[in-house]
C-alpha cells in the first residue's frame, strides 16, 4: 500500500500530452566513470569501512542539515509503504517540476534488499547527495525521474543498529519472527557472542568424528579432511553460540526473518520458511512491486546487491531455454528460463558502450537474476530492464571449489555470500555434505580455496595481503557450557560483506554511479514520427503514411516485455475531424516493440471527406517513450 | 428450539443399524456395492416412511426460501439472520472488503462451550469466487442453516457443531455477484471482480464490454442474416431458434445464411474489436499462492498472488487459522467433485497416501451427489495455475475439493451413462429448449428479434437468459443445496479425531518404567497430510510427557507392541516427540518412553489439525 506523501497531489494533477525534452548540454563523463565503476567492481580494496548510523538514515533526515545551497525543487521524499517493523519505507525522488511521477520515465534504484549489504546503501546515499547538489539536471529531470529506495530492508538494519540485534549482527532478512525448525518456538536458537568481543565468529570443537582438519598451510584455517585418502577429521566447526533450545541442532532458528530477495514472485521457492509464506508476503517487497506497477514509466530497475547484469552480462539462452509458446492462444506455457536472446543482446550493448569508454576490457558471463529476487521479477513479470550492479568483490579463486581454482588473485567473484558456508549451523548440516564432487587438489602446496570452509586459507591470505587481516579473529580457548573446551575465532559474521571497500573507493563508486544512471536515461528510447507522406487520390480522397521511429539506444521495451505483454505497447491513432472518414488503415495500432537505433513501424491510412487545409492528427502515447502529436494538413 | 421426539431419534438409529446389517449381508452374498446401496436406500425409505410425517410438520426456527437466488444484500442479510438466530453457536464477522467496498460476511459455526475454537479441527467453506457462479453463495448459507437448524435434533450434526468449527464465506467475490444480478449478463459473464483492468493494452480500462443493444435487460447472442452460402451457420429446420454450424466445405451447398456474431455488443472504443475489454477481466481463482503464474501464462492471474483485496482477505484469514483441516469451495457448473493438481507438473504434491483420502471422500460424494463425477482438475478439465484449492492443498497441506454445482443431465434426470439422445433429444441444445418450453414454459429463452447495430446493420438478438444453463431452475435449487451440504458434512466428519487406544506402564530393568501410549485417528483425514510432511508445511504433531517427579530417559515412536525395547528412540528432547508425518487416517501411532521416578504424569498430543488429546497416568 502506498502511503500518501508529498507526491500525492502531483500524482493527481491533470494528465496531459507532453513531449520529452531533447537532452543537451550534458556530456556524461564516461571515460572516468565507467573505468572506475568496473575497476571498483573488479577489485575492492583495502581499508575496511565500518558503516555509521548517520550514513544509513533516510536522506530526508539528512536534508535538514545539508539543504543549504541545494536546489530544493530537485529532491522530494515520498513514502511508498511500511517496513515490517512499522517504519515508513521512504523513497527519494529526483525530479523537477510539476509533472506527476506516474507520467515520467526514469529509473528505480534500490539498495539494502539484503540487510547485510550496508555499503550499498551508503553508496546510494552518497550518489543522491552528489546528484541533488548538481545544478545541470533541471532539463533532464523536467520529465524524467530517478527514484532511490536506499534502505529497503529497514527492519534488519533497525535491529542491527540497536542493542541486542547489534550483537547478533546485521542479517540478510527482515527479522520477521519465524519458526524455522517448526518446533513451535519462535527464533529461539540464534548465534551469540560468547566471548564478549562483539563479534560472532566460529567455534572449532575437537572431535574425532568431525570432518574438518587444521589447514597445513595456515594454522588459522580449516579444510575438510580428505577421507578418500584415509585422512580423518579432527574438529567440528560450529558458529559461535549455544544450542539454546537443546534440540541438538545449532542456530537453526536464528531470527533472520524472511530473505527479501527470495520473496518476489518469479521463481519463488514455496516451502523454505525464509522465502516467506507466499510471494510478496513482506510489506517491503509488496510495496516495492506496487510502486513499480503504479509507475509504468520506470523503464529499468537498478539494484545494488549481489546480482550483476551490467558488468557481468547474463548468459545467452541455450537452445532448450527458448520459451514454450504452446500455451493458451499461443502464449507462454511456462516461465522463461534465463533472459531472451534479444534482451541479452541489449544488455551486452549497454555493457559494450560502458566498456568502450574504459581502458579495461572486461567480459564476464553471469547467471543473471536469481529466482525469487527483485531483478528477476522486474524482468520476467514487471516488463522492465533488470540492471544489477554488484559493488563488492573478492578474488573468485578464493571461493571456487578446488577443481575450478585459479591462481589469479585479480579475478572477480559475484557471490561473496559463499564465504558464509556453512551458514549458521553445525558441520554435518551443510547441504554439501555427502555431495562433494570436488576432485583432489592437484597442487597441495597452494592454499586451498575450499568454498565449503568457513575459514579457508586462501581467504585469510587475501585478507592479510589486502586488508591487513581485518575480518579475522584469532582462535582463543573457551570453556563452552555444552561442548567443553573449544576455540573461538575465525572469520567474523558477514565480515567481508559488510566491510567492503575503502572510503575512497566508496566515494568514487558513488560519484560515478550518478553519471551511469544519468547516461542510462540518456539511452532511453526516443520516438519520432518521420517520413510523413500525404497523397491526394482525387477529390476528397487522401492517403497518409508515416513511420514511427525509435531514435534512442534502447528498444521501446524488453523482448520479453513485448512478447509476454508485460510492457505496454506504443499506441498510435489517427484523429479525424468531423466529416472525414477512415477508408482503411488501423483505428488504433499497438506497436509492441521497436529496436533502438532506428527501429521503425510504418503506418498507412486512407481517408475520405477532407479538403485542402483539413487537419488530421496522428497521436502516439506510451509509457516507455515520449508522447507525440503530429498535425497533418491535407494539401 | 424444536426437537424431534425420541421415537425419531430411535428411528434414525434403527435405520442406520438396519442399513449396516443389509450391507454386511450384501457383502456375504457378493452383491455389487452399488446395487447394495440401491437396495439399502429402498429399505431405509420403507422404514422411515412412517416417521416422514414428523419431517413434514417440522417448522424451521428460521424459515428461508431455498427456491430462489439472493443478491449480495440478500445473502448478507441471511447471514445476519442466522447469526442473530443462533448467537450461541454462530458468529458473523466481515473479513475484508471487495474492490467496490462491499464487506465480506463470514459465518463461524461452533459450540463455544465445548472448547476453544482454535483447538478444534476446522473446515473452510466458500463460494462464488466467480461472479456468475452464484449458487455457491446459497450452498454456503444452506450449509450454515442446516448445521444450526438441525443442531440438537440430529446426532451427526450436533456432534459436528460441538466438536468442529466451520468457517463459511458465501461470497468470495461480492462485486461480481452483485454485478451478475444487477446488470445484463449471460450465464457465463462475468467471472471477474470489479477492479478496472486494461485487458487489451490500449491504456484504457474496461472501455469495451458487452452491450445490451435493445435495452431489454438481457445480454444475449447476435446473429446476422446474409446471402445464402456466405454464412457460417444455418437455422435448424426443426426449430429455427437454434442455429447449426456448417463446415466450410458445405456452406455453399447448404445455403448457410447466418453468421454468429457472439455476445451482444459493439466496438465501444472504436479500435476494430468488439467486447474485448469488459468489466474487470480477471479471474480471482488464479490469484492464490501455490503454482501462481503471471498473466502471460495464466489468464486472469493478477499482478501477483493475493493481489486483490478479496483474495488477500481470504488468504490472511486462512493462514491465521492453522486449525483448518478441510476445505470445500463451491463453483458452477458441470456436476464435478474436483481436486488438484491444476497442472501436471504438480502431480507429486498429491502423494499416494493423500490420494487415498481424496478418493475415499470423493467416492462417497459420487453417491451423495447423483450426476456428479470425481475428477482431477488438470487431467479431466484444464490447466489451472494459482487456483484456490491448489493453494490450500499444496501450499497448506489441507484436503481440498471444489464442487461444480449443477449438471446439465439433471434437467431431465438421465441415469448414469445416458445422454440426451437416450431420452429422444437430438442434441443437448434440443433438450435445453424442450426443458424451457415444457417445464419452464419459455421463461429462460428470448426469441430472436431484430436490432439495429451501429456497425453490422440489422442483426438478430436472442438466446438463453443468464438464469439458466449454469444454475438450476428454482424448483431444483434446494435438492442441489442439500446434497452438497451433505457432502460437506461428510467431508467435515473425516477431519482427524484422536482417541487413546491404550496407555500402559511397565517395569523395565534397573528400576526404570516404560510408558507406552497408542493413539488412534478414527477418521479418513490424517493429522498431517503427506504433502505437508514431505514439504514441512506447518508444525509436526508434538507429543509431550511431563510429570513432577519423573525424568524422561528416552522416548520415541513406532513402538513394537510386545517388545518393550523396540522403538525409534530420539537423541534429543525425548520428553517432546515430533511426529513429522502425524497420525494417518484410520491408523494409529504407538509411542514409548523410558522414565525414572514416580507419581502422576501427563501426556499431550498437540496437532494443528486435530483437537489436543490429553491423557494422564500414574507410575
Amino acid at each position: 500500500m502506498v502511503e500518501p506523501g508529498p507526491e500525492t497531489e502531483l500524482d493527481q494533477a491533470e494528465v496531459g500530452t507532453h513531449r520529452v525534452a531533447i537532452l543537451g548540454g550534458r556530456v556524461p563523463p564516461w571515460s572516468d566513470s565507467l573505468l572506475m565503476l568496473i575497476s571498483t567492481c573488479l577489485a575492492a580494496s583495502m581499508a575496511l569501512v565500518a558503516p555509521t548510523v548517520a550514513a544509513f538514515l533516510p536522506l530526508s533526515a539528512q536534508k535538514a542539515e545539508n539543504a543549504e545551497g541545494r536546489p530544493s525543487e530537485l529532491v522530494r521524499t515520498i513514502v511508498i509503504g511500511k517496513t515490517l517493523s512499522g517504519a515508513d519505507l521512504e523513497a527519494t525522488v529526483l525530479a523537477v517540476g510539476e509533472q506527476p511521477l506516474v507520467e515520467r520515465r526514469g529509473l528505480l534504484v534500490v539498495a539494502g534488499i539484503d540487510g547485510r549489504r550496508t555499503q550499498d546503501e551508503a553508496i546510494l546515499v552518497r550518489t543522491l547527495e552528489d546528484l541533488s547538489a548538481r545544478g545541470d539536471l533541471a532539463e533532464l529531470l523536467g520529465d524524467h525521474m530517478l527514484v532511490f529506495v536506499q534502505h529497503l530492508n529497514g527492519s534488519a538494519l533497525a535491529n542491527g543498529l540497536e542493542g541486542e540485534g547489534r550483537q547478533a549482527g546485521v542479517v540478510e532478512g527482515n527479522r520477521r519472527p519465524l519458526d524455522n525448525d517448526r518446533d513451535g518456538r519462535i527464533d529461539e536458537d540464534a548465534p551469540s557472542d560468547l566471548d564478549g568481543d562483539n563479534e560472532i565468529t566460529w567455534m572449532r570443537v575437537p572431535d574425532g568424528a568431525g570432518e574438518w582438519v587444521v589447514d597445513e598451510h595456515d594454522a588459522r584455517a580449516m579444510r575438510k579432511a580428505r577421507r578418500e585418502r584415509g585422512e580423518r577429521g579432527t574438529h567440528r566447526l560450529i558458529r559461535e553460540g549455544l544450542d539454546d533450545d537443546g534440540d541438538g541442532a545449532w542456530h537453526e532458528d536464528a531470527g533472520h526473518g524472511v530473505t527479501l530477495n527470495a520473496n518476489f514472485p518469479h521463481g519463488w521457492d514455496e516451502y523454505p520458511a525464509d522465502t516467506g509464506s507466499y510471494p510478496l508476503s513482506e510489506p517491503e517487497t509488496r510495496a516495492l512491486v506496487d510502486f513499480v506497477l503504479m509507475h509504468p514509466g520506470l523503464l529499468g530497475v537498478v539494484v545494488l546487491g549481489e546480482e550483476d547484469t551490467l558488468v557481468s552480462v547474463p548468459k545467452m539462452p541455450k537452445p532448450g531455454d527458448k520459451p514454450d509458446r504452446s500455451g493458451w492462444r499461443g502464449g507462454f506455457r511456462e516461465p522463461l528460463k534465463g533472459l531472451m536472446e534479444e534482451d541479452v543482446k541489449s544488455l551486452r550493448e549497454l555493457h559494450r558502450r560502458l566498456e568502450e569508454l574504459s581502458d579495461d576490457p572486461h567480459d564476464v558471463e553471469a547467471d543473471g537474476p536469481v529466482d525469487g529476487g527483485f531483478l528477476a521479477w522486474a524482468y520476467h513479470q514487471g516488463g522492465r530492464w533488470p540492471l544489477g550492479l554488484s559493488a563488492w568483490s573478492v578474488p573468485d579463486s578464493l571461493l571456487k571449489p578446488e577443481d575450478e581454482e585459479k591462481a589469479s588473485d585479480d579475478d572477480v567473484v559475484t557471490d561473496p555470500e559463499g564465504l558464509e558456508q556453512p551458514e549458521e549451523g553445525a558441520e554435518g548440516e551443510s547441504p554439501a555434505e555427502g555431495q562433494d564432487t570436488k576432485k583432489p587438489d592437484d597442487d597441495e602446496d597452494a592454499p586451498t580455496s575450499d568454498s565449503d570452509s568457513p575459514v579457508p586459507a586462501a581467504v585469510l591470505q587475501w585478507l592479510d595481503d589486502n586488508r591487513e587481516g581485518v575480518g579475522f579473529v584469532e582462535w582463543a580457548p573457551y570453556d563452552h557450557p555444552q561442548l567443553g573446551d573449544v576455540e573461538i575465532g575465525g572469520l567474523t559474521q558477514h565480515g567481508l560483506l559488510t566491510a567492503g571497500a575503502n572510503q575512497e573507493d566508496l566515494d568514487l563508486f558513488a560519484d560515478q554511479l550518478g553519471d551511469v544512471l544519468l547516461t542510462m536515461m540518456d539511452w532511453f528510447p526516443v520516438i519520432a514520427l518521420e517520413d510523413l507522406e500525404i497523397t491526394r487520390h482525387g477529390e476528397g480522397l487522401y492517403s497518409v503514411e508515416v513511420a514511427v521511429v525509435n531514435t534512442g539506444v534502447l528498444p521501446t521495451s524488453t523482448q520479453l516485455g513485448a512478447d509476454a505483454r508485460t510492457a505496454r505497447p506504443l499506441r498510435v491513432r489517427l484523429q479525424l475531424p468531423p466529416g472525414v472518414e477512415r477508408i482503411f488503415g488501423p483505428q488504433q495500432k499497438l506497436v509492441r516493440r521497436l529496436d533502438g537505433g532506428g527501429g521503425r513501424e510504418e503506418l498507412r491510412w486512407m481517408v475520405a471527406g477532407g479538403v485542402t487545409g483539413t487537419q488530421l492528427v496522428v497521436l502516439l502515447d506510451a509509457d516507455s517513450v515520449n508522447d507525440l502529436e503530429l498535425k497533418v494538413v491535407l494539401p | 428450539m424444536t426437537r424431534i421426539n425420541s421415537n425419531n431419534d430411535n428411528d434414525v438409529s434403527a435405520v442406520s443399524s438396519l442399513v449396516r446389517s443389509w450391507h454386511a449381508l450384501a457383502r456375504k452374498v457378493c452383491m455389487p456395492r452399488r446395487l447394495s446401496y440401491v437396495f439399502a436406500a429402498a429399505l431405509a425409505f420403507g422404514f422411515v416412511s412412517a416417521s416422514a410425517s414428523a419431517q413434514a410438520v417440522r417448522t424451521p426456527k428460521l424459515p428461508i426460501a431455498w427456491n430462489r437466488f439472493y443478491d449480495y444484500d440478500g445473502i448478507t442479510d441471511l447471514c445476519r439472520q442466522i447469526a442473530e438466530t443462533w448467537p450461541e453457536l454462530c458468529r458473523l464477522e466481515f473479513i475484508g472488503e471487495s474492490v467496490e467496498g462491499r464487506p465480506m460476511p463470514l459465518l463461524t459455526i461452533s459450540n463455544q462451550e465445548t472448547g476453544s475454537e482454535m483447538d478444534k479441527s476446522a473446515m473452510w467453506v466458500d463460494g462464488n469466487v466467480h461472479g456468475n457462479e452464484v449458487q455457491g453463495g446459497e450452498a454456503c448459507v444452506y450449509l450454515a442453516w442446516t448445521l444450526l437448524e438441525r443442531y440438537g435434533e440430529l446426532d451427526a450434526i450436533t456432534e459436528l457443531v460441538d466438536e468442529r468449527v466451520f468457517y463459511i464465506l458465501p461470497m468470495v467475490n461480492p462485486d461480481g455477484r452483485q454485478y451478475w444480478f444487477d446488470s445484463p449478463n449471460t450465464p457465463h459473464s462475468s467471472r471477474s471482480g470489479k477492479k478496472p483492468l486494461d485487458n487489451d493494452g490500449d491504456g484504457l480500462m474496461d472501455e469495451d464490454g458487452p452491450d445490451d443493444l435493445d435495452g431489454d435487460g438481457e445480454l444475449l447472442s447476435m446473429r446476422k442474416k446474409v446471402a445464402p452460402g456466405t454464412g457460417t451457420h444455418r437455422l435448424d429446420p426443426e426449430d429455427p431458434r437454434r442455429m447449426i454450424a456448417v463446415p466450410a466445405d458445405k456452406r455453399v451447398a447448404s445455403g448457410a445464411n447466418y453468421i454468429h456474431l457472439g455476445q451482444e455488443g459493439y466496438d465501444n472504443d472504436n479500435d476494430g474489436r468488439v467486447n474485448e475489454d469488459g468489466p474487470g477481466g480477471y479471474d480471482m481463482n488464479r490469484n492464490w499462492g501455490s503454482d501462481w503464474m503471471p498473466v502471460y501464462i495464466q489468464y486472469g492471474a493478477g499482478d501477483y498472488p493475493f493481489s486483490y483485496p478479496e483474495t488477500d482477505a481470504v488468504g490472511q484469514f486462512i493462514m491465521s487459522h492453522p486449525n483448518i483441516a478441510a476445505v470445500q469451495s463451491f463453483h458452477n457448473s458441470g456436476g464435478m467433485i474436483l481436486r488438484g493438481p491444476g497442472a501436471r507438473v504438480r502431480e507429486s504434491y498429491y502423494p499416494r497416501e493423500d490420494q487415498r483420502v481424496y478418493d475415499a471422500i470423493a467416492d462417497e460424494g459420487e453417491k451423495l451427489l447423483p450426476h456428479y463425477r470425481s475428477l482431477i482438475i488438470f487431467e479431466d478439465l484444464y490447466d489451472v495455475h494459482g487456483g484456490f484449492v491448489n493453494w490450500t492443498a499444496e501450499g497448506l497441506g489441507v484436503i481440498s475439493f471444489t464442487n461444480e454445482l449443477w449438471a446439465g443431465t439433471q434437467y431431465f434426470g438421465q441415469s448414469a451413462g445416458q445422454d440426451d439422445s437416450d431420452l429422444g433429444f437430438e442434441s443437448q441444445a434440443d433438450a435445453r429448449m424442450a426443458f424451457d418450453d415444457h417445464v419452464l414454459f419459455g421463461e429462460t429463452h428470448v426469441d430472436w428479434h431484430e436490432v439495429d447495430h451501429p456497425v453490422y446493420g440489422t442483426v438478430e438478438v436472442g438466446g438463453f437468459r443468464k438464469m439458466t444453463g449454469r444454475v438450476p431452475p428454482p424448483f431444483m435449487i434446494e435438492e442441489m443445496l442439500h446434497r452438497n451440504a451433505a457432502f460437506c458434512i461428510f467431508h467435515a466428519e473425516q477431519m482427524p479425531r484422536l482417541e487413546v487406544v491404550s496407555l500402559e506402564v511397565d517395569d523395565a530393568p534397573g528400576g526404570a518404567k516404560v510408558i507406552t501410549l497408542e493413539v488412534r485417528n478414527d477418521r479418513w483425514i490424517p493429522t498431517r497430510t503427506s504433502v505437508a510432511a514431505d514439504h514441512e508445511i506447518g508444525l509436526p504433531d508434538i507429543v509431550t510427557l511431563v510429570g513432577d517427579d519423573l525424568v524422561v530417559v528416552a522416548g520415541g515412536s513406532s513402538a513394537d507392541r510386545f517388545d518393550l525395547s523396540d522403538f525409534d528412540a530420539v537423541e534429543y528432547e525425548p520428553e517432546r516427540l515430533r511426529l513429522e508425518r502425524g497420525i494417518p487416517g484410520h491408523g494409529s501411532e504407538r509411542l514409548r518412553w523410558v522414565v525414572r521416578g514416580s507419581g502422576e504424569f501427563a501426556i499431550t498430543v498437540d496437532s494443528q489439525h486435530a483437537p489436543t488429546l490429553r491423557v494422564s497416568g500414574d507410575l
